[in-house]
């Protein structure tokens, strides 16, 4: 393969060309109700060869690897296509990396490896805690779980000689309990996650049984009254928020021909309090959004974004980093090898500080505890994200669940709202996963502690 | 071009003689997308895929795999077979042979358009929007692509059918201060049609008028909620008659068929048939023939979205609406297009009788909602205020909350006689009263 994937680029009539080459298994298991709903095992092969011609580029994608110089012409044709077309004929610089030959393999416990563990074994974990939920009793009228495993073989050839033929694991999913009353429907669920071992979908019973009795609790429960708060917000949901509101902004591709927004994201600006820290690393072995290399070949890194409140880095393609004269940060991904690579995050996380929960709650009049997350969108400087599960914070003590939370804000406002960030920082994993550009779900991680904002709008009859 | 339809039989003849039934499904596709970012061209790509899927019953339960690889068919049945061992109850029988309605989903000139002209597209569409303003940032897409679908079943199915698509996209970004402003517009079909112009007039429209933001306070409004977020205020609603959750008893709406739960004005179509719509289709992921359906009529729950399982548990006909999504899943009920039938006023008059009030042109994050309480609140992402009638300026932080059950069922003042196409979804714009808005104090 090596050689075949390296003549295949090498000496073309091309600034650079790179192929991707991808073998993966997928092994679903989705329960819904008392049933299995889906077992499938699914095969997904394939390739890509990225090329750029004069500034521009282009891509070619397909399944059988038959006549690959066909198709590594195709994508320089396209590259042409694409340079003929532009006025302004501006080179693309590509930041410089180290030339890679590398073979990565994923190392784990035999008796953990999800790769060698029978689909039956497998099954019965996730029939176990669907028992769990179902043997509860009314308002429980159902359930959701589902479990997705990916394991790879990506094969990384580019131009300059680089090669890497990397292994990767990822599974996720979530267990979820339905309850239905009084004419709607609540869920309450536990996300698991991780790039290693099977046993992240072990001893998840508690858990499970929590999730359940706040299912039925939210049936119950009256929703949100409509307003600006101070929120308080969970790891999971503070993880989310960094994601949402702060990692998409900071993605590279936004900023790197765009100079007014270039103006706004300037390094060096101050863009929260001084106990604010984001970064984003590929460097977390276990977490979904660990990564040796990225989709151009690129060693990930630990990458701050935030430091001390100050603006400090981004996220950036090699595209993206030779634009703006700074550094490849390893951040260029691809879903699959029908997609070419793009600014992406990895584990985007808040690193923590040194508040208590009590001390958060203190002082706080009227303001809501939000956990959990039904997921988040973001376009420019506007964000939303669901919370799962909520209590109305009064006079400094958490009181009632209530239901149906989704909030909104402006990231620019809302970063300088932090005003506590909590000494509880926590390594949480879900299934799913980041969507952008068609390209979804991407394994990432978001992890953090809890935090403190001060005026968050949240939606709901005022 | 080696055909589909033989290499889904192929694939089935070799699982004979192992199970009881068995369902291959191919799907083959060539998709060319031109892409535009930040003023300037910046990819062509030609995306070719082919993807096998097959389901097996053996010993009562089903058994699914998929795969990309070409030559894998063994290990596909081999996989296949294997999950029987855990996989549903085997309730359901695959589909046999039945007549393939005639469908308009195919354009020859689709795949003939040339890319030097969807290049010339793309700089249209960039160069129109730059000369709104200097300061913009563009971006588009212009994009063909062929699909071509076939099925065989052990019941002696075996059908084909290819369709096209077409489809054009521009996006404006705005920047000013900390001030950002995004405005998009596109056209999807089936059938290579020239819209450019109605694309450019409508970002050019929202354009001028979203550059002015004004104040807004939190309370209760009239909304008129435009084609593009209709999307989000009818999500509870196709989630909830969604056959999958009808059937386990998620969907509160088990059991209701008939029963009077919306405003009289409001009807509501699934039409997997409409000539030239992005989601129009011969048949669905089991074979079904695609059809058009009131889901809505008059305010009445007309039709549950079913494929054949849930078809079978509920005692109904499957309705054509079992979906693969991105080819590979196992079929689930989905909606085709949904077409939202137009009322009696003109959108301009409804906007003059508007008081105090906003046009929401585009939400985000109401996805994230619990749909099965009906619940839609999301960031108004691009929105308008009215005052007396006239459109002022954008508004912004604001959350739009309403609960779509309720408001179309107690709140829907009307709709408007226009109607547009946003992708699969053909809807008038909807006038919405009492709808609450949460934003800065």
């Amino acid at each position: 393969m090596k050689e075949q994937l390296l003549a295949a680029v090498r000496g073309k009539p091309a600034d650079y060309v790179e192929v991707r080459v991808e073998d993966s298994k997928v092994t679903q298991i989705i329960l819904r109700g008392p049933n299995l709903d889906n077992v499938g095992q699914n095969v997904s092969y394939g390739g890509c060869v990225r090329a750029l011609v004069n500034g521009g580029w282009g891509f070619a994608s397909f399944n059988s690897l038959d006549d690959l110089p066909a198709k590594v012409d195709r994508a320089i044709e396209n590259a042409r296509a694409t340079a003929a077309a532009q006025r302004d004929k501006e080179k693309v610089i590509l930041a410089p990396v180290p030339v890679v030959v590398d073979e990565v393999r994923v190392e784990v416990e035999g008796s953990k490896d999800p790769r060698r563990i029978p689909l039956a074994e497998k099954v019965k974990v996730f029939q176990d805690y669907n028992g769990i939920i179902l043997s509860y009793g009314k308002p429980i009228s159902s359930s959701s779980v589902s479990y997705v495993e990916k394991s790879s073989r990506v094969v990384f050839a580019n131009s300059e000689g680089t090669y890497i033929d990397q292994e990767k694991v990822d599974l996720g999913g979530s267990i979820g309990a339905i309850a239905a009353g009084d004419g709607h429907t609540q869920v309450a669920r536990v996300g698991f996650g991780g790039s290693l071992g099977f046993d992240v979908c072990l001893g998840l019973e508690d858990q499970v049984r929590r999730a359940v009795k706040v299912a039925g609790e939210l049936v119950g429960a009256p929703t949100v009254k409509g307003g600006e708060y101070t929120v308080i917000l969970d790891p999971r949901l503070a993880g989310i928020f960094a994601h949402e509101a702060f990692g998409h902004l900071s993605e590279g591709d936004n900023v790197h021909e765009n100079p007014n927004l270039a103006k706004i994201m300037k390094l060096g600006e101050k863009f929260g309090r001084d106990i604010l820290s984001i970064y984003d690393t590929g460097l977390d072995k276990g977490a979904r959004g660990y990564l040796k290399y990225d989709d151009e070949g690129v060693p990930t890194e630990k990458t701050y974004l935030i430091k001390d409140g100050v603006l400090v880095g981004r996220l950036h393609s090699r595209e993206t980093a030779g634009k703006m004269g700074e550094k490849a940060t390893g951040n260029a991904r691809a879903l699959d090898y029908r997609f070419p690579p793009i600014c992406r995050m990895r584990n985007t996380s808040i690193q923590g500080g040194k508040a208590a929960f009590e001390d958060m709650l203190e002082g706080v009049k009227l303001g809501i505890y939000c956990k959990d997350s039904y997921g988040g969108e973001t376009m420019g400087e506007m964000f939303t994200f669901s919370a799962g599960e909520c209590y109305m914070i009064r006079d400094g003590k958490l009181a009632e669940l209530v239901r149906d939370v989704n909030l909104t804000g402006n990231v620019f406002n809302t970063l300088k709202n932090i005003d506590m960030v909590g000494a509880d920082f926590c390594s949480y994993e879900a299934g799913g996963g980041c969507g952008k550009a068609g390209q979804g779900p991407l394994p990432t991680s978001e992890w953090a502690p809890h935090v403190r904002i001060q005026k968050v709008v949240v939606g709901g009859k005022g | 071009m080696n055909n589909i339809q033989e290499q889904a039989l192929q694939v089935l003849s070799l699982t004979r003689g192992q199970c009881d039934q068995a369902e291959v499904f191919v799907v083959r596709s060539r998709s060319t997308p031109v892409s535009y970012e930040n003023n300037r061209l910046k990819m062509v790509e030609t995306v070719e895929s082919q993807a096998y899927a097959l389901r097996v019953i053996k010993g009562g339960h089903v058994g699914f795999a998929t795969s990309t690889k070409p030559g894998g068919a063994a290990s596909l049945v081999e996989n296949a077979l294997a999950a029987t061992n855990f996989g549903p109850p085997a309730e359901i029988d695959f589909s046999g042979p039945s007549p393939v309605p005639p469908v308009d989903c195919h354009d020859p000139a689709v795949p003939s358009l040339a890319l030097d002209r969807m290049v010339a597209m793309g700089e249209d569409l960039l160069e129109s929007a730059r000369q709104l303003d200097p300061q913009i940032m563009a971006g588009a897409k212009v994009s063909k692509s062929e699909y071509e679908a076939a099925i065989a079943t052990s019941a002696g199915l075996d059908a084909s059918y290819q369709k096209t698509s077409f489809g054009l996209f521009v996006s404006i970004e705005y920047i000013e201060g900390q001030n950002l402003l995004y405005v998009w517009d596109g056209y999807g079909g089936t059938h290579f049609e020239d819209q450019l112009a109605q694309v450019k007039a409508k970002v050019a429209h929202d354009f001028r008028l979203g550059r002015k933001n004004v104040p807004m306070d939190t309370g209760s409004y009239d909304v008129i909620i435009a084609p593009g977020a209709v999307g989000d205020i009818l999500n509870p609603i196709l989630t909830c008659v969604n056959g999958r959750a009808v059937e386990r008893g998620i969907s509160p709406w088990r059991g209701r068929l008939g029963e009077a739960m919306f405003s009289p004005k409001f009807s509501l179509y699934d039409d997997g048939l409409a000539p030239k719509m992005s989601s129009t289709g011969a048949f669905d992921g089991e074979g079904v023939p695609m059809s058009r359906k009131p889901v809505i009529e008059a305010g009445r729950l007309a039709n549950y979205l079913l494929d054949l399982r849930a078809a079978k548990a509920l005692g109904l006909k499957p309705t054509g609406n079992a979906a693969r999504r991105s080819g590979l899943s196992a079929p689930e009920p989905s909606s085709t297009n949904i077409i939202v039938s137009p009322g009696d006023v003109g959108l301009a008059d409804m906007i003059k009788g508007v008081k105090k009030g906003v046009l929401v042109e585009q939400l985000m994050g109401a996805w994230a909602g619990n749909m099965y309480a009906g619940q839609v609140s999301g960031n108004i992402a691009l929105g308008f205020k009215i005052e007396n009638g006239e459109p002022v300026g954008r508004v912004k932080d604001c959350m739009l909350s309403i609960n779509a059950f309720s408001a179309l069922k107690d709140n829907l003042e009307a709709l408007s006689k226009e109607t547009r196409a946003v992708m699969d979804l053909s809807t008038p714009h909807f006038l919405i009263s009492n709808a609450s808005i949460s934003t800065k104090a």
